[in-house]
């Protein structure tokens, strides 16, 4: 990606559990200051792989690099890595502000801090989360979200080589939650971190990530930025695992054309990557026009509305072709719902996705 | 006209009335009533009454009883201090250092806990006494460790168990995320461990000491077996009924032994439950397991569990040598004999077992009865109940039966001599535990599942024994499991309440192993633990899943 250091490298990453390989044979370099995300259903092994890079997982075979050094034989204590635990845990018999000095009284001989600069780096952190007026507070006495802010200062005052995120939003109700993903990459950028970022919420991926990796079963399905893996998803799983999406198995027949039953798909010149056979081909909802009647110069295909569902600013449409095949359909049209009948569906020859597999 | 405001209706009136409205209640209310009321608060009064101010006067000016309070004082705190510091290390190398054989450390110190309390102070005489396996036979020295020292050792084993057990709830309950935390942050080792580990543990280890600490200062058994000519309260206070016949002594003496357990009660009733760093963050993290000692701290540790199993280990074969043989030391034929004594002409172990298990009933049946009315139900004075319902945990053994002899010694309620009396102490000392373990039950319970079935259509009864007792299953095992333990193992609560026809395995073991019995005596002790275990064997044999014994 870029010729600096890697923040964090992993190269042939493997972990067994009572005989079980929850991390397959990771390959993965993450360039300094990034945002990446590893995204996955629960059991994926994003965590593990999280706690490999922190220390307090060893990995069964291959190495892991922080900043170009071998970090998998140390300890945790003697990695820079500050992590955000899911359940933040705080200590509970330490004030906020004595949480947040906590690692740097720790390591203030290592890193020659007196007291004074301590005292100061601790404020710092805690104004950035604008925790300050509460330094005092334990957190039984702070509500959930103050005790997340309070476990993002004591990771943040460490200025570590990579900051580790465990799935930081998953105790936060969903408003909450939409203002602290903001303000975490705020924070991210402003301070320049390396950051990773666990978490199971695709949403949350997008919305943050620079790269996101995209893991199931113990391997990296993806890896790429947001948008490839949005658009150009590389498989079925993450077509289906990010948003939501209508794959249609079909024939790529060459010069452009993807064959479903008797309807031909046409596709942007590439798009088949010169490749033929049986695929399938990805179209999102919000890709997807309606149309009164059939087009004749385009891909068109009638479906009968069976359900519609009005969310505001779209209006979702589940629909049934003569294959008895289920469409997912965005209209962003303001105009009246329509709950039943028939309609015509078309979608622009650089929308389909291919996926070969 | 004037709008008047509306009320709330509530107040004493209100709860009055209330209840008034609800026969039932009024006549359980009234049962339960009548019998705190008769069976603790009166003899509470009684021994506290009797006493007059010149009996405190000769209490505070002469030195012998003086003397007796210091040493108790002292005795006790230095007990305590060891036996804490034990049940840290213990606990610690179990739960964090993760020792080799950790899990017969963990049987090993359940041994004490479910033998008779005397057995520590016998297996001591036997090993250490005067004619002591060790010192005499073996090392071929005359040492007198009667008294102090002796107390001392033989207290610390009695009681670390108690520590330990304490301790290990807290360290248990520790999110390991805590720890993981402060390791990222870079802490290791002894800073770790006194930056995290060791203040989140502090209120674990400051009310294993409270609960040590009261448990030895009223400690029976162990004083009068070898505390030789070391004056200590509860010993005074039995010399002053037994020897003296001097009852308004012995009462002063016992009201002594109570301040300081009643004192640390009311404070944890009061202050203490409000207040605790209980960290229940953190799921349990899979494939990790807490190491955060070096493997010479961990030698150490591994050492000091090894030791202190070896001595719990060694009391119970010294008893088992003295039980199977003519006498141990001096004639080595085995035999049967002394558990022949014990099981077929003497009829105190079956009179442990059968009152031991009247009394545990009974004490579960009040203790459940009495926290559903408390619990569940409104009415005045429940604070009250509640509150005397928990006050026999503060009192010594010794000071309830003494009570208890001097409230029903006379007509119209003459018990002394009787079984009653004995079940009736025994009730009433666990009472409780068992209380406490329905009151937390019920707390579990939510209210809404017992409305759930009452909008099902069923009624209160119906809910009661369709809903209420099965979720209360475990309450009612714990309760029962548990009294009928310390019923059968007691010693202090049944000193003053045993009579010549209602004799108790227990006693029995104190005056075998005060005439030099201690083939017999040992033989007593092990049967005890047969009975025991036996009769659990038998309990889960019939009742199956439906009682859990070893989870306490």
């Amino acid at each position: 990606m870029t010729e600096e250091i890697a923040a964090v490298e992993l190269k042939n990453v493997s972990k067994v559990f009572g005989g079980n390989k929850v991390i397959n044979d990771v390959n993965l370099v993450i360039p300094p200051r990034s945002f990446v995300t590893f995204l996955g259903p629960s059991g994926c092994g994003k965590t593990t792989l999280l706690r490999m890079i922190s220390g307090f997982y060893e990995p069964d075979a291959g190495e892991v690099y922080i900043k170009g050094k071998r970090v998998d034989k140390l300890a945790p204590y003697a990695r820079n890595t500050a992590m955000v635990f899911q359940e933040y845990a705080l200590f509970p018999h330490l004030s906020v502000f004595e949480n947040v000095a906590y690692g740097l009284r720790i390591q203030a001989k290592d890193r020659k801090l007196n007291e004074a600069q301590i005292n100061e780096k601790v404020i710092e952190a805690l104004s950035l989360m604008q925790l300050a007026h509460l330094k005092d507070r334990y957190p039984h006495q702070m509500s959930g979200g103050q005790q997340q802010r309070v476990a993002v200062a004591r990771a943040l005052v460490m200025n570590p080589d990579a900051l580790l995120l465990d799935e930081p939003l998953s105790n936060l109700d969903a408003k909450l939650r939409e203002i602290v993903r903001v303000e975490l990459r705020q924070i991210q950028q402003q301070l320049q971190l390396t950051a990773i970022y666990v978490t199971h919420d695709q949403q949350e991926a997008l919305a943050m990530s620079d790269y996101i990796v995209l893991m199931n079963k113990g391997i990296v399905q993806q890896a790429g930025s947001a948008q490839d893996i949005y658009y150009r998803p590389n498989s079925r799983f993450v077509a289906d695992f990010i948003g939501t999406t209508n794959l249609i198995d079909v024939d790529i027949e060459g010069n452009d054309k993807a064959r479903y039953h008797d309807v031909v798909i046409p596709l942007e010149s590439g798009k088949d990557q010169g490749r033929k056979g049986k695929a399938a081909i990805s179209i999102r909802p919000e890709s997807i026009r309606i149309a009164k009647a059939a087009d004749k110069n385009a891909f068109s295909l009638e479906v009968t509305i069976k359900q519609s569902i009005f969310l505001g600013e779209k209006t979702r449409y589940v629909a049934e072709d003569a294959f008895k095949k289920e469409w997912i359909i965005d209209s962003f049209d303001p105009g009246p719902v329509l709950q039943s009948g028939t309609i015509w569906i078309t979608v622009e020859p650089s929308k389909p996705h291919v996926i070969f597999e | 006209m004037a709008t008047t405001a509306i009320q709330e209706k509530k107040g004493l009136l209100a709860d009055l009335s209330r209840t008034l409205r609800e026969p039932s209640l009024v006549i359980s209310l009234g049962i339960v009533i009548v019998l705190f009321a008769l069976f603790i608060v009166y003899p509470l009064l009684k021994i506290c009454f009797l006493p007059t101010s010149e009996t405190w006067l000769i209490f505070l000016s002469e030195p012998i009883f003086l003397e007796a309070l210091r040493n108790t004082i002292v005795s006790s705190l230095l007990a305590t201090a060891t036996a804490v510091m034990l049940g840290f290390g213990y606990s610690y190398a179990i739960n964090y250092a993760n020792v080799p054989g950790k899990a017969f450390f963990r049987f090993i110190v359940l041994l004490p806990l479910m033998s008779p309390s005397v057995i520590s102070g016998l297996a001591f005489i036997m090993l250490f006494g005067r004619n002591g396996m060790i010192t005499r036979h073996l090392l071929e020295v005359r040492v007198d460790l009667y008294g102090w020292i002796g107390l001392w050792v033989v207290q610390t084993i009695a009681f670390f168990p108690l520590a330990y057990m304490t301790i290990s709830g807290v360290l248990r309950s520790i999110s390991p995320n805590l720890e993981l935390a402060a390791q990222n942050l870079g802490a290791r080792g002894w800073k770790l461990f006194r930056s995290v580990t060791l203040p989140l543990a502090l209120p674990g280890v400051l009310s294993a000491f409270l609960l040590v600490a009261i448990n030895s200062f009223a400690d029976f058994g162990n004083p009068i077996l070898i505390g030789g000519n070391h004056r200590m309260l509860a010993t005074e206070a039995y010399k002053q009924v037994t020897g003296a016949f001097d009852m308004p002594m012995a009462a002063v003496l016992s009201i002594v032994l109570l301040l300081p357990t009643l004192g640390v009660f009311l404070v944890q009733k009061y202050f203490l439950d409000r207040r605790s760093y209980v960290t229940v963050t953190g799921k349990p993290v899979a494939g990790l397991t807490r190491i955060t000692i070096g493997p010479v701290g961990r030698f150490f540790l591994w050492l000091l569990c090894a030791i202190v199993s070896c001595y719990i280990l060694l009391n119970f074969a010294i008893v088992i040598c003295f039980a199977l043989t003519e006498n141990f030391g001096w004639d080595y034929t085995l035999t049967l004999e002394n558990f022949a004594e014990v099981f077929l002409r003497s009829s105190s172990m079956f009179n442990s077992w059968f009152l031991s298990l009247i009394s545990a009933a009974a004490t579960t049946v009040l203790g459940v009865f009495t926290a559903f009315l408390v619990a569940r139900k409104s009415f005045p004075g429940k604070g009250l109940v509640d509150f005397v319902a928990l006050l026999p945990i503060s009192m010594p053994g010794t000071f309830m039966g003494l009570a208890l002899i001097l409230a029903f010694n006379t007509a119209p309620l003459e018990l002394t001599g009787t079984a009653a009396i004995i079940i009736i102490g025994m009730t009433l000392r666990q009472l409780p535990v068992g209380y406490r373990n329905a009151i937390s039950a019920f707390k579990q319970i939510d209210k809404s599942i017992e409305e759930a079935s009452t909008n099902l259509g069923a009624n209160s009864t119906t809910t009661f024994r369709k809903v209420v007792i099965p979720m209360l299953q475990n309450a009612v095992s714990t309760s029962l499991i548990y009294s009928f333990l310390k019923n059968m193992n007691t010693l202090s609560t049944v000193i003053f309440l045993t009579s010549p026809q209602w004799m108790l395995a227990a006693i029995s073991i104190l005056s075998l192993a005060d005439h030099g019995y201690y083939g017999k005596a040992s033989a007593t002790a092990l049967g005890m633990m047969l009975t025991i275990m036996v009769t659990f064997g038998v309990a889960k044999l019939f009742l199956r899943d439906r009682i859990r014994i070893f989870n306490l």
